[in-house]
């Protein structure tokens, strides 16, 4: 099964509450409905080398780097066992004047939402939860689940 | 032929229009008055406006008010009545636990003869039919004057009315004699009859009995091991935590402040948005009240928990007056008009408060939802705070993950910025300029904002202006007319049509010229009134947008309190894991 992986990044001024924006990686994938063992799984501490991998993707404008941390990233959630993620939601800090929509070689695609923008309407709850500051970023699960991840990688 | 003498008609005619002339002027005149006169007339009608608009609030929370108390003293009425009710249909069960305290306590001082004891519990046994603490009354009486044949009958009715309340009635009498070993063992028969879904409500009171000590060292360590069992064997089920996490999260939501009526009113009066942001720093305040409120419990001093024979009396007393099933539907109703009491008649809040007192009157509950309850509601079960406390550290899981699914419930709602709509009467100068509307958002950049709002201003004021504009083509008729005039004047007498003409011209251009002054400065009134306009509506919105700001700021500083909260619950004095700790409940 082809999989297609996007991953929007975009830029935003951390410390406005008001200007807000949206790191968003996609994943399109089959619509199976999760096991119970994988509705578990969600649940287990993530990893601090997966949420180092997250943070970085703010860090660089490298897009061979950002490719290589998509990668990563996602073997790292298929080691979980905990379904199939649909999306990534996380506020970046980049300047506030990165606000691009680039798409990239090799299925990568960079967009950017500014805080102007909407998004579409299931990333509404997620980009809330994203612009809260306890959440380092949030989760998106094909079967429509939607988890925050704190700071230390535990859930809710 | 003769030439007609146009001379003395056309000074007619030339009267005729100079008195036009004035009298347009006066009607001119008459006009401005009028026009000031409206002024005022606006001016007054803005300030009826703004009392109007006054009173229509003070009417409506007066409104509210007058609601709220016929609901209290609706309730009222009813409590007094469910009262009496409880009191006709339940009476006499009173009476047999009266006795029952006072033969124990008869027992005690040893100033009553055994044949007065044995006789008012022989007619009690007549008079109270199935009502298990009658036969037990009797056993009681029996064992006394050492009549083992009866007591051991009794004993046995007792117990075949009801085994649950007998066996722990034993325990409890046993023990307050002192035999803790016979107590010990009547608390297994309790235990034993026990199922771990389906614990009945004097459930609570042995959890506080122990904890207080009352079943001696053995009868605490039994108790709490058979707890811990039952935990561990409930909690397999997800269903289980889910229900215990839910039943947390209530707790914290009812600890939630309301925000006052008048705070951040700027916004409120033009944002649509206000309601769901006022919501919001709702919900997080709940987190620090929470807090602050465990922190009370967590450092009250606990009470000595002396085993003074009146504590047990109390015990007993409570296990026989409060668990008749009989009683429970009357109770609920009690319960509620309580609350609508407690709250102060707000009848959504009292429905809620009710909920959870009937839940903690429910006939069965399983060990995991009772160890919730007393520590959620320890009054309502009849535990002290002792109690609460260990409960509470049972739960700690529970509570974290309340918290954590409690605070994502209202972050997912945030909103980061408000919809501000201006409408026509969001100032003074608003309504009686006739400004339609203005839309915009707090994520707007202040500037552009205030762009736009000087925009609207323009557009607003524009039809006026436009009135006001001096154009030469208004003027089409009187000056086509003195033209025509001037030539009828001219075909008559060539310099008298001159004269006309130059004094015709000469009134007109200053007829015009006064014109053209009049409107310059009738638009620049228009303008200066325009500018005191777009202050006033400035000023509105930039409150409005500062009140945002503060409520952002409000809701930021409420939503951290959590790591306060979290770090509560995980520094609880009494919590053990599960299978340690040995004596403690």
């Amino acid at each position: 099964m082809a999989r297609e992986v996007r991953l929007a990044t975009s830029g935003v001024v951390a410390s406005e509450v008001n200007s807000l924006c949206l790191d968003v990686l996609h994943k399109i994938v089959s619509e199976e409905p999760a096991t119970h063992l994988e509705l578990r799984n969600r649940q287990v501490v993530r990893r601090p080398e997966l949420l180092e991998a997250i943070r970085n993707l703010d860090a660089s404008q490298d897009l061979k780097y950002q490719e290589s941390l998509i990668e990563w990233i996602r073997d790292a959630y298929e080691q979980r066992y905990s379904g199939v993620l649909f999306a990534l939601f996380a506020r970046c800090y980049l300047g506030a004047d990165f606000i691009d929509h680039q798409t990239t070689l090799a299925g990568s695609i960079v967009e950017h939402y500014s805080s102007q923008e909407s998004v579409p309407a299931i990333f509404a709850k997620a980009r809330s939860l994203a612009a809260n500051p306890h959440y380092l970023y949030v989760e998106i699960y094909s079967d429509g689940e939607v988890i925050p991840v704190r700071h230390d990688g535990s859930c809710g | 032929m003769t030439e007609y003498d146009y001379g003395p008609a056309l000074r007619e005619i030339s009267k005729s229009i100079s008195v036009m002339f004035d009298e347009i002027r006066d009607v001119e005149r008459s006009v401005d008055r009028l026009t000031g006169d409206v002024g005022t007339v606006q001016r007054d009608l803005n300030s009826t406006h703004e009392d109007l608009r006054k009173l229509r609030a003070a009417f409506n929370e007066f409104v509210a008010q007058t609601e709220r108390n016929a609901a209290i003293q609706r309730a009222e009425t009813k409590l007094g009545n469910l009262k009496d009710e409880l009191d006709r249909q339940f009476g006499h069960y009173a009476v047999v636990r009266r006795t029952s305290i006072g033969t124990l306590q008869a027992f005690d001082v040893g100033n009553v003869s055994d044949a007065a004891v044995t006789r008012i519990s022989e007619e009690l046994m007549i008079q109270s039919p199935r009502y298990w603490l009658a036969p037990a009354l009797v056993g009681l009486a029996a064992w006394s004057r050492d009549d083992e044949e009866i007591a051991s009958k009794s004993i046995a009715e007792a117990f075949k009315r009801d085994a649950a309340k007998t066996s722990l009635f034993f325990a409890l009498v046993l023990r307050r004699m002192g035999r803790s070993e016979a107590a010990t063992r009547w608390l297994k028969h309790y235990l034993s009859s026990q199922s771990s879904t389906g614990l009945t409500r004097e459930f609570a009171v042995i959890l506080e009995s122990a904890a207080q000590g009352a079943f001696g060292p053995g009868g605490a360590q039994l108790l709490s091991s058979q707890l811990r069992d039952w935990n561990i064997g409930l909690r397999l089920d997800d269903a289980v935590v889910t229900a215990q996490v839910d039943e947390w999260v209530e707790e914290i939501r009812n600890n939630a402040l309301e925000l006052d009526a008048h705070e951040y009113k700027e916004l409120q009066e033009l944002s649509p948005d206000f309601r769901a942001l006022a919501n919001l720093l709702s919900a997080a305040s709940a987190l620090g009240a929470t807090a602050e409120k465990y922190r009370g419990i967590r450092e009250s001093t606990p009470k000595t928990s002396a085993l003074a024979a009146d504590m047990l009396d109390d015990l007993l007393e409570q296990l026989v007056t409060e668990y008749d099933a009989e009683e429970l539907p009357l109770q609920r109703e009690v319960a509620f008009n309580q609350a609508v009491l407690d709250t102060n008649g707000d009848l959504v809040r009292a429905k809620s408060l009710s909920d959870q007192y009937t839940r903690a009157l429910e006939e069965t509950i399983d060990a995991v939802t009772l160890q919730t309850r007393t520590a959620i509601s320890p009054s309502l079960m009849g535990v002290s705070e002792q109690t609460q406390r260990v409960s509470i550290g049972a739960g700690q899981a529970d509570f974290i993950a309340a918290v954590k699914q409690y605070t994502r419930g209202y972050r997912e709602n945030a909103k980061t910025s408000a919809r501000i709509y201006m409408g026509p009467d969001h100032c003074p100068l608003a309504e009686q300029l006739g400004f339609s509307k203005y839309e915009t958002t707090t994520a707007v950049d202040e500037t552009d904002a205030l762009v736009g709002l000087q925009r609207v201003w323009e557009e607003t004021v524009a039809g006026l202006v436009e009135e006001h504009t001096f154009r030469l083509n208004k003027f089409g008729f009187p000056i086509g007319l003195a033209v025509a005039v001037a030539i009828i004047a001219f075909a008559i007498n060539p310099l008298f049509g001159l004269l006309v003409a130059l004094g015709g011209g000469g009134g007109l251009y200053y007829w015009i010229n006064q014109k053209k002054t009049d409107s310059e400065k009738k638009i620049r009134e228009v303008r200066s009134t325009q500018s005191v306009a777009y202050e006033q509506s400035k000023s509105v919105l930039i409150d409005a947008r500062a009140a945002f700001t503060d409520m952002m700021y409000e809701y930021h500083e409420l939503d951290s309190e959590e790591s306060a909260l979290v770090q509560l619950i995980e520094t609880w004095p009494t919590a053990t894991s599960k299978g340690e700790s040995d004596d403690e409940i």
